[in-house]
């Protein structure tokens, strides 16, 4: 006798029609609809989906803005920027910890480095630093590894390279030596899963003058901008831009004498934007119209109304309102209803501002390029730990770890969780237990400019901590 | 003068007769119009007689624009059973109705937001493809998530 039949299958609704209805799902109960069925999972995992959801996001953003008040505090407070004296109670409460069992007594405090669709990135003191991007609305967490060699001072931004479909941490690292001073960058890849040092250096002549991007509005587009002044000269001003696909950088003229004017960047409406404000805190704000073209710098709004009480520009968030601190209180202002809405507690210079984005954004290294990548192991002159004398070049296949798992270490330093014991000869200048397994040529002495961190520990590990967000929250008010 | 008249055709065979001005809200059938006149009876092989019928109850709306937004919303709010909401979102799919796709797309995803992956699978008619053991490792995997 015939197997009995299957139940005969009702017919299945077309991925035309499920993504429609799917891109309308908030991020997080898509993360859980993964398991639902293959194709389904195939589906939400489409790059051109993740791509719509993102937009559908931001375009029908009832924008909430997390305010991180201070350097050093994981403190984050979230707001609807409709009414933003209201304070959703445990959208976020902390940025996650590095370690789920919570702070150690090392702990030091958390700082936003910048955020671009959904993802935020931000560095973590606890005795030493790590960096790591995060992405709130699915809970999903990279830990960066170290960059190979630390400047004697780093400058971190955040952004996206739409061109490679990719999420970029950017270093400048300075390096200061006599009175030269050089600043290399270094570029960390999601999609590679490694940082690597690229030709393109920073002009050797110009010093960021403030880190500026309070409001993460920055690196969207790929590119990224800092402004800068001239080391001869402290008057002049430029902004330095690092475009991100080309890894290229060039230089972008202001477009007003800034004498005695204090310049901030931001971004308003995808474009560029400069606010530059005269002493008794009259803030033009000029907008580029054309990018890279200095001539199509235009005067897009003066805000005096403000000037009575002083005032210090942040910059303007996804719906185009500007942002300020006016006797510390920190307002927002809609230049289009001429409205003024303050959040009713004061920030001081250093708090940052990210608009909330559900997104479903997130990037693990590409395997099948992974297998054929290179480690790299720095050796260091020994009196002079920063400075890189070689990098050598080591083939992955040699890399070997105890428990076989030669395609978890994409570089060397990401000392992955399943590596722990090193082979080869290492100096470490002060006995750090390297967790990688790589193969050292005889006589080469290693120095680790930056601790590792134990094995156990170390490396990048995703998608582990569990954090609490609550979609909830945000209907409660 | 007498307002043009359209007739459009369910996968049933059934008949319905819809004034072309209100039709070409639909840009399925105002392509329709625009190539061939369409003075004969419009097929909709893929949209069955109750459906029909409510797409057209839309399309005859007599809403002031200012309220079209909320009429919308209530007209599919009304309509709250997920196979007919699918049902009217696939048919506003192919006829290229907006607002009417984004209603319908809209109020599935409200209510399927809140329910268990069994649920997800009978609304959405997804049948469930992995072993219970692959769903432990899924689950182990994005525990994060659950």
């Amino acid at each position: 006798m015939a197997p009995p039949q299957l139940q005969t299958t009702i017919e299945k609704l077309p991925d035309h029609l499920l993504s429609n209805i799917l891109v309308r799902v908030p991020a997080r109960t898509l993360a859980q609809m993964r398991s639902v069925s293959k194709p389904l999972n195939a589906l939400l995992s489409k790059p051109s989906f993740i791509q719509s959801h993102l937009h559908r996001s931001i375009e029908t953003n009832d924008e909430i803005l997390l305010v991180f008040k201070h350097l050093y505090s994981s403190e984050v407070s979230a707001h609807p920027s409709t009414s933003p004296h209201l304070e959703f109670p445990n959208f976020i409460q902390q940025l996650p910890f590095y370690d789920c069992d919570g702070p150690s007594d090392k702990y030091e405090g958390h700082g936003v480095i910048g955020a671009v669709n959904g993802l935020i990135c931000f560095y973590y003191l606890e005795h030493d630093f790590s960096i790591q991007i995060w992405n709130p609305s699915i809970s999903a967490l990279l830990v960066l590894q170290h960059p190979c060699t630390c400047g004697d001072q780093n400058k971190f931004r955040f952004a996206c390279d739409p061109y490679n479909d990719d999420y970029k941490v950017v270093r400048l690292a300075v390096f200061c030596e006599r009175s030269e001073v050089s600043v290399r960058v270094e570029v960390f890849s999601m999609r590679k899963g490694c940082w690597e040092f690229i030709t393109e250096r920073f002009p050797a002549h110009l010093f960021i003058y403030d880190e500026g991007d309070k409001v993460c509005g920055d690196g969207h587009d790929g590119r990224l901008h800092w402004l800068c002044f001239d080391g001869d000269n402290h008057k002049i001003e430029t902004i330095v831009a690092f475009d991100l696909g080309a890894e290229r950088m060039s230089e972008i003229g202001l477009p007003v004498d800034n004498t005695d004017r204090k310049n901030v960047l931001g971004v308003l409406g995808g474009k560029l934007c400069l606010m530059s404000c005269f002493k008794d805190h009259r803030c033009e704000v000029w907008l580029m119209n054309e990018y890279g073209n200095v001539e199509s710098w235009a005067k897009q709004h003066v805000f005096s109304q403000f000037s009575e009480n002083g005032m210090n520009p942040f910059g303007f968030t996804l719906s185009n309102e500007f942002l300020f601190a006016s006797f510390d209180v920190l307002s927002m202002y809609d230049p289009i209803a001429a409205k003024v809405k303050s959040f009713m507690f004061k920030v001081g210079p250093y708090a940052k501002f990210v608009p909330y984005v559900d997104s479903l954004v997130w990037i693990t290294p590409d395997k099948r390029k992974r297998r054929r990548k290179r480690c790299r192991v720095s050796t260091c002159n020994s009196s002079d730990k920063s400075r890189i004398v070689q990098d050598s070049i080591f083939e992955l296949a040699k890399v070997r770890t105890p428990r076989g798992t030669a395609s978890a270490v994409p570089n060397f330093w990401a000392g992955s969780g399943r590596v722990d014991q090193l082979i080869g000869q290492f100096m470490g200048a002060e006995d750090y237990l390297v967790p990688v397994s790589i193969q050292i040529p005889p006589e080469t002495s290693v120095i680790i400019s930056r601790p590792s961190r134990a094995p156990s520990r170390a490396g990048y590990r995703t998608l582990l901590c569990g954090r609490p967000f609550h979609p909830e929250a945000r209907r409660e008010v | 003068m007498s307002k043009k008249t359209l007739t459009l055709m369910s996968k049933d065979k059934q008949l319905f007769n819809i004034e072309e001005h209100l039709a070409v809200q639909s840009v399925t059938i105002r392509n329709m119009v625009k190539e061939d006149g369409a003075s004969s009876v419009i097929p909709l092989p893929r949209v069955d007689s109750e459906t029909l019928a409510l797409v057209i109850e839309y399309l005859n709306r007599q809403q002031a624009p200012e309220e079209d937004e909320d009429y919308v919303k209530k007209f599919v709010d009304e309509r709250g059973e997920i196979p007919t909401l699918l049902e009217l979102a696939q048919a506003a799919l192919d006829l290229d109705i907006k607002k009417l796709m984004d209603a319908a797309c809209m109020k599935v995803a409200d209510l399927i937001k809140d329910f268990t992956l069994e649920e997800v699978r009978e609304a959405l008619r997804i049948e469930n493809d992995r072993t219970p053991e692959e769903e432990k490792a899924i689950r182990d995997e994005f525990q994060w998530a659950f």
